[in-house]
């Protein structure tokens, strides 16, 4: 890659954190009202775009964005204020704005008209001083002036009386008549006088005082503007006059006066910008895919507030890392078991030290793990748009908040986090949030609310998408399931079984298809993509208030903390996310219930027993009745106890993937090394959980009924 | 032969506006006796207008006061301001040793003992100059720094004012280029910061600004900034505005 293209990758990547900051910057705004700060954060993305952009003359991009900033410049300087009707403007702005940036990063020239719309918008919002924003004058063209020489031809050379006085200001800012002077020589041929007649004396001499002013005579093939160039930064720091005084061929021509006045004076190096952004760009702009990409994907490391200091680091070489921790990790284990093959005596401080070792190999994963990790606002900071697109389309009002979005996750689960959020609040706003017209009889606030929260919970990122909308309709849901024939016509479900057939492969309420969801992608295909990254989604709806998801995600899908587990030969590893606790039950604990593999009371409360060894088709050496019960979750409020024969200890492990080369196997999540260099199945309890009942579905279902109700008594 | 009855004091490499103070105490304190005073320029590698005039105000005050072996850039300022300074006969680096009465023992004096040494090595070779960027955007930094290393300057870099305004406490530059609008201190708050610090008096300050700010560029220049830099600036113009204040 050139360091040209290196240049423009940052660039890209900074607009990421910028657009970020932009649309944060805005939904704040929006919230809360204007504050300085948030003013003057969106005021600095937004410039920053410009001068980038500037840099690697992405025109539209540089003239859409200088009309922006203006308007933020003026609100800045409160010429301008913000108002709830001009804010949606700022917002469709903002989004103006990303889009740009997604064509250039794409590479495409956006239409001479895009976001035109809402370019007069915001200089309708400007008014009167709309036309400063044209940016500019003509004046900014005539500097690309080089001068040139023309042998000794006297033709088109100039002649200009140049009378020079620095104040003391000048060398106060440091800037030096010599250089000027040097400068000035350059352009051509120059005799100049000195006058010293107001130096004085040793005696009386301050070192930081001008005394000397000069008058010269330069011949030249410059123009003025390129002479008064060479004055640009002391204009105001001296007297100056320049006088063309150029004779016309044969005689001498008086000259035209030239005092420098401040307002007028003419930039040195000016690059025009606004003014071309409306010239006419050909190739139509293809509603960039892109658009949406650089919002989170790349850069989305948190906005440096306060300053931190931060390093971008190329993806590819933190993944290395994680794979060297990763080998480590097993290495390590390996150590391990040959370590406790030796006789105790040097076995003894050995694993002392490596016990150290371990200690180190978590941090350094923690560590690592950390870098990947990125905030889910990168995804989050899409939905605002999403939202008000939909709503807009929809004719409802939808407000959307947005809590924990600095909760960090592993970068790979942000990136699959996309197409699920986008498709569970695309459901939402179409089929959750009414009408206002609705809502309003309904007794509700005519603007609906759906609320997008995350943090962490237990060793998992918990997301939650909660909506004040009409809730699912069980007796639509059921009815529709009913046709497909998901469910026989006389099973008789809770509700909550009954929303959770949403979930189930072609299902779809939506009565008619609208163009926003309703794409053929179901919530089936939402579970599946969150069952892909080791997650669990669950669903609650409440008739007429809402409707929640939940979302519980592994926070890293590189390395896991796991319990190895026996049964028969077999090794398994079972996640410590899913365990709750190990027991050994008494057997007057487990009560035999016909059609289950046994119920454990526990504290109270009936666990169905799931036989790992039955589930697997692995002979289990410890009977039915032995071994360790393991209570794991399944799911949000699903426990059950799997029965093992012996847990052989804890430890980290290394996730590595086999759905690329075996395909899904149902109920194993993934593989890994263990010590002893054997390859080792992770179990996905939830799915074992589904296997169970799948077996026995009657009877285990009738069990957790049973279970819930001697529960309650 | 020379007589040896001026006072020979050896002028530092660098006269900048940084150095005039002391020149200037130097020179009157060599001037309170009646002894002529003959300036040896041969080691000057760099002088600027304060110096210069006040070599030529000493001058004019004392006629005795006179300049040897005038150093190639020495002369060149002087004909470029079209100053003039009064030139002494060449220094024979008499063997003889400059007065014995002279009130410092020289240190220098051997230096003056080979007659075709240019100069004494004063300062390291040609440094290469040092220019500070501040800004918070990294694809401005990165451009910044690819074109002023390409032109063969040494690059520092900070993220914000503050953090440029805390590496000037350790750090000597020749020059400061600063972004306007920063987290944590602007651009006019870092000329203002840079200003106030009396050792910084003659540093260069170039203020990036947009085309469009008109009344920024007059903000900066009430802060004292030398000048400004237009962004987006192509690598040209930036080295050529560089060179108008670090030539």
């Amino acid at each position: 890659m050139s360091s040209f293209e290196q240049l423009k990758q940052t660039f890209f990547d900074e607009c990421g954190d910028l657009l970020q900051q932009v649309e944060q910057g805005l939904t704040e705004i929006r919230e809360s009202g204007p504050t300085d700060d948030t003013v003057n954060a969106v005021f600095r993305a937004v410039h920053s775009i410009k001068g980038g952009a500037g840099i690697f003359g992405f025109n539209g991009l540089v003239g859409f964005a200088h009309v922006f900033e203006t308007v933020f410049d003026a609100v800045r300087s409160h010429r301008l204020d913000i108002t709830p009707e001009n804010t949606d403007t700022l917002l469709t702005a903002g989004d103006v704005l990303s889009d740009l940036v997604g064509m250039s990063r794409a590479g495409e020239t956006p239409a001479a008209d895009f976001g035109q719309e809402c370019r007069q918008a915001l200089e309708a919002m400007m008014g009167d001083s709309a036309e400063e924003m044209g940016g500019d004058p003509a004046g900014d063209f005539d500097i690309e002036f080089t001068p040139v020489k023309f042998g000794d031809d006297d033709e088109g050379q100039k002649v200009y009386e140049i009378s020079f006085r620095p104040k003391p200001e000048l060398l106060k800012k440091a800037n030096e008549p010599l250089y000027i002077l040097r400068e000035l020589r350059s352009l051509g041929e120059l005799e100049l006088t000195a006058d010293l007649s107001h130096l004085p004396k040793l005696s009386q001499i301050e070192f930081d005082q001008p005394y000397a002013s000069w008058t010269a005579r330069l011949k030249t093939a410059s123009d003025k503007t390129a002479v008064e160039g060479v004055f640009d930064f002391v204009v105001d720091d001296c007297d100056l006059t320049i006088n063309e005084v150029t004779p016309a061929p044969g005689e001498g021509l008086p000259s035209d006066n030239f005092t420098p006045d401040p307002d007028a004076e003419i930039p040195a190096v000016a690059a025009p910008e606004a003014t071309l952004a409306a010239a006419a760009m050909p190739a139509p702009a293809t509603e960039a895919a892109a658009a949406s990409k650089p919002a989170g994907g790349e850069g989305g490391g948190k906005p440096a507030k306060g300053g931190a200091t931060t390093t971008r680091v190329e993806l590819e070489k933190i993944d290395r890392v994680v794979n060297m921790v990763g080998e480590l990790v097993i290495s390590q284990a390996m150590l391990g078991q040959i370590v406790q093959e030796l006789p105790e005596d040097i076995a003894g401080r050995l694993l002392q030290t490596l016990d150290e070792v371990v200690h180190h190999t978590r941090e350094l994963k923690d560590s690592v793990m950390s870098m990947r990790a990125q905030p889910v606002g990168a995804v989050f900071q899409r939905m605002p748009r999403l939202v008000r697109e939909l709503a807009t389309k929809t004719s409802k009002k939808v407000r959307l908040e947005m809590v924990g979005e600095n909760t960090e996750v592993d970068r790979s689960i942000v990136e699959q986090l996309s197409d699920p959020l986008t498709h569970i609040i695309r459901n939402s706003v179409d089929h959750g949030i009414e009408t206002p017209d609705v809502r309003a009889a309904a007794g509700k606030n005519e603007e609906g609310t759906i609320r997008l929260a995350a943090e962490h919970r237990g060793g998992r990122i918990v997301i939650e998408i909660r909506d004040d909308g009409a809730g699912i309709n069980p007796e639509r849901v059921l009815k529709k399931a009913r046709e497909r024939g998901l469910v026989g016509p006389d099973a008789t479900l809770t509700d909550d079984e009954i929303t959770n057939l949403v979930f189930l492969p072609g299902f779809s309420t939506a009565e008619a298809i609208s163009d926003i969801s309703g794409r053929g992608v179901g919530m089936d295909v939402v579970k599946r993509n969150i069952q892909d990254i080791g997650g669990r989604i669950s669903l609650k709806s409440e008739r007429g208030k809402g409707m929640t998801i939940q979302l519980a995600l592994p926070l890293t899908l590189a390395v896991m903390d796991g319990m190895v587990i026996r049964v028969g030969k077999e090794t398994y590893v079972v996640p410590m996310s899913a365990m709750v606790e190990c027991l050994r039950p008494s057997k007057s604990d487990i009560h035999d219930l016909v059609g289950t593999q046994g119920m454990l009371r526990l504290r109270g409360e009936l666990l169905p027993i799931v036989n790992l060894g039955n589930l697997l088709d692995v002979a289990s050496t410890e009977g039915d009745n032995g071994g360790v019960v393991i209570i794991t979750e399944a799911g949000e409020d699903i426990r059950f106890g799997l029965r093992v024969d012996e847990l052989c200890g804890h430890q980290q492990v290394v996730i590595k993937s086999i759905e690329e080369s075996y395909g899904s196997i149902p109920g194993i999540s993934a593989a890994t090394i263990l010590g002893n260099g054997r390859v080792a199945f992770i179990l996905d309890t939830e799915k074992l959980y589904e296997m169970a009942a799948m077996q026995a579905p009657a009877a285990i279902n009738s069990a957790r009924h049973e279970s819930t109700a001697a529960a309650r008594n | 032969m020379t007589s040896v009855s001026a006072e020979i004091m050896k002028l530092p490499a660098v006269l900048d506006l940084g150095a005039a103070e002391q020149l200037l105490l130097d020179l009157r304190q060599r001037l309170q006796g009646d002894e002529p005073l003959c300036l040896d320029a041969s080691g000057v590698e760099a002088i600027t207008s304060p110096c210069m005039q006040l070599i030529v105000s000493a001058a004019k005050s004392a006629s005795s006061v006179t300049v040897a072996n005038p150093s190639a850039a020495f002369e060149s300022a002087f004909a470029d301001l079209a100053f003039e300074f009064p030139r002494a006969p060449d220094l024979v680096p008499a063997q003889e040793p400059v007065q014995a009465e002279s009130e410092e023992p020289a240190d220098d004096q051997p230096a003056a003992d080979e007659s075709n040494t240019p100069e004494p090595p004063t300062e390291a070779p040609v440094m290469s100059k040092r220019i500070l960027t501040i800004d918070d955007s990294k694809t401005i930094r990165d451009m910044l720094r690819m074109t002023l290393v390409d032109a063969g300057f040494e690059v520092l870099q900070a993220v914000d004012g503050q953090e440029g305004c805390d590496m000037m406490d350790n750090e000597t530059v020749d020059l400061v280029i600063t972004d306007i609008n920063m987290p944590r201190m602007n651009g006019y708050d870092v000329v203002r910061n840079l200003r106030n610090r009396p050792q910084l008096k003659g540093l260069p300050i170039l203020v990036l600004t947009t085309e469009s700010d008109a009344d920024k560029k007059n903000l900066a220049r009430e802060a004292g900034a030398t000048g400004w830099m237009v962004k987006p600036f192509d690598p040209d113009r930036l080295i050529a505005t560089v060179r108008k204040v670090i030539p």
